[in-house]
């Protein structure tokens, strides 16, 4: 029960500090890095919730969708950088061009 | 960069740091009161003989909850068909394809390593049904082999322009043509009969395996031989 | 023993969350990517110790093998890009490609 406790807090550490870069940085890179650690943030809180009745024999359902929200995640992830390349070719800059300054 | 600018930045970052904090505490506060609840881990222990498969992870995701897979292939396919299309000949500076690679070291390592990484995968494909392991980790070892030759300068085979596209294509294709006999079969969407749910089972990881990785290299860049 | 694997479990935990602060506060976007590919290898430790061997697996194949080599790719293009330019001739070369 401790363990798993531990890392829910850790996990929604982690999502809310990925939520706060998202939305305070300005680099696209830094954006895309947050998105992913937002991601795996929630995945840590799902995977602990799934050990909370017995850590030895663990749920396998929230497992199952932990591994499907990874190989989404690695998709979006190559998406947006292939956007982030093509937005980096075209105006040179790795902001985008609506920010202020 | 004026003073406004500056004033302006620090309080946007100040009130996002108390938003996200005020956030983070509540829901913290949800979370230490959650309920004591079962799961599903006894259901699924009682009907683990039917799924054809002892690992429990992989009966949940290629038996149990098949749709949810059949999607997330398709999710990976859209994925790579969007990257295709956002490429331009800017964004990807293709390397000088010499025959003799450039970093001796680098090559001969990769050319002693890659067998290895291959049986590794191989091993993690077969050993999904009774131990941890499955389709989406022999994959993306796989991938890391690709991801691997390319990096250190291998020119790419003579018939890699013809079998990527359809090998991107073919995990989803086989899911969906598995799952298309049998419904026209009568049952449910993704109900296999008890007898050969193991062989079903195995031969979709194939197909997955080897679409995942062609996907995932595909995603890094693009190898194509020289027109 | 049980007081050996408390702590052990607190120290990934503790890292996890020092390690994805670090990789996002960083000024150095190197830095960053780098400090990320590490953040995806500690989880891969946490899965295990949340006895979830698949996803440790998938983890780790995933988040270092791939994802971080994306991020390097990226990282690649726009320093050569930022080269190309400055020098103002093409870094392309290819071979009748």
């Amino acid at each position: 029960m401790k363990t798993t406790m531990l890392f829910s807090i850790a996990g929604i550490a982690v999502f809310f500090i990925g939520l706060y870069c998202l939305m305070a940085y300005r680099h696209l890179l830094k954006k895309i890095i947050a998105v992913n650690v937002m991601g795996t943030g929630v995945f840590l809180f799902i995977v602990s919730i799934a050990a909370r009745a017995n850590i030895l024999q663990p749920d396998p359902v929230p497992h199952a969708m932990v591994l499907t929200g990874i190989v989404v995640t690695v998709s979006a992830t190559a998406f947006g950088l292939a956007l982030f390349k093509r937005i980096y070719s075209e105006t040179g800059k790795p902001y985008l061009d609506n920010e202020d300054k | 960069m004026s003073e406004k600018d500056i004033n302006y930045h620090l309080i946007k970052r100040i009130f996002l740091g108390i938003l996200t904090t005020g956030l983070f505490l509540i829901v913290l506060a949800v979370i230490i009161r959650l309920p004591e609840n079962e799961g599903l881990e006894e259901i699924i222990r009682g009907n683990i003989d039917k799924s054809g498969v002892s690992n429990k992870v992989t009966a949940v995701l290629l038996n149990f909850r098949g749709y949810d897979t059949l999607i997330e292939v398709g999710v990976l396919l859209l994925a790579v068909a969007g990257v295709l299309s956002i490429r331009t000949a800017d964004t990807e500076i293709i390397r000088y394809q010499s025959v003799k690679p450039v970093d001796a070291v680098l090559s001969a390592f990769s050319r002693l390593i890659a067998p290895l990484i291959f049986l590794v995968s191989c091993y993690l494909l077969f050993a999904g049904a009774y131990a941890p392991g499955g389709a989406f980790q022999a994959g993306s070892v796989l991938a890391a082999l690709f991801v691997l030759l390319r990096l250190s300068d291998m020119p790419p085979p003579r018939w890699i322009n013809v079998i990527t596209a359809g090998m991107i294509a073919s995990g989803f294709l086989v899911f969906l043509a598995i799952a298309g006999v049998l419904m026209a079969t009568g049952v449910n969407l993704l109900q296999y009969p008890s007898e050969y749910a193991g062989s079903i089972i195995f031969f979709i990881e194939t197909a997955i395996m080897a679409s995942t990785a062609f996907i995932f290299a595909e995603l890094f860049s693009e190898w194509r031989h020289n027109r | 023993m049980s007081f050996l694997t408390g702590a052990f479990d607190i120290l990934i935990a503790v890292s996890i969350v020092w390690l994805a602060l670090s990789a996002l506060t960083s000024k150095d976007i190197f830095r960053a990517v780098v400090l990320f590919i590490i953040f995806s290898v500690m989880t891969s430790i946490a899965w295990i110790r949340l006895n979830a061997p698949d996803i440790a697996l998938a983890e780790a194949a995933i988040g270092a093998g791939v994802t971080g080599v994306l991020f390097l790719d990226a990282l690649g293009y726009m320093k050569r890009k930022s080269r190309g330019n400055e020098n103002g001739k093409k870094i392309n070369t290819e071979e009748g490609a």
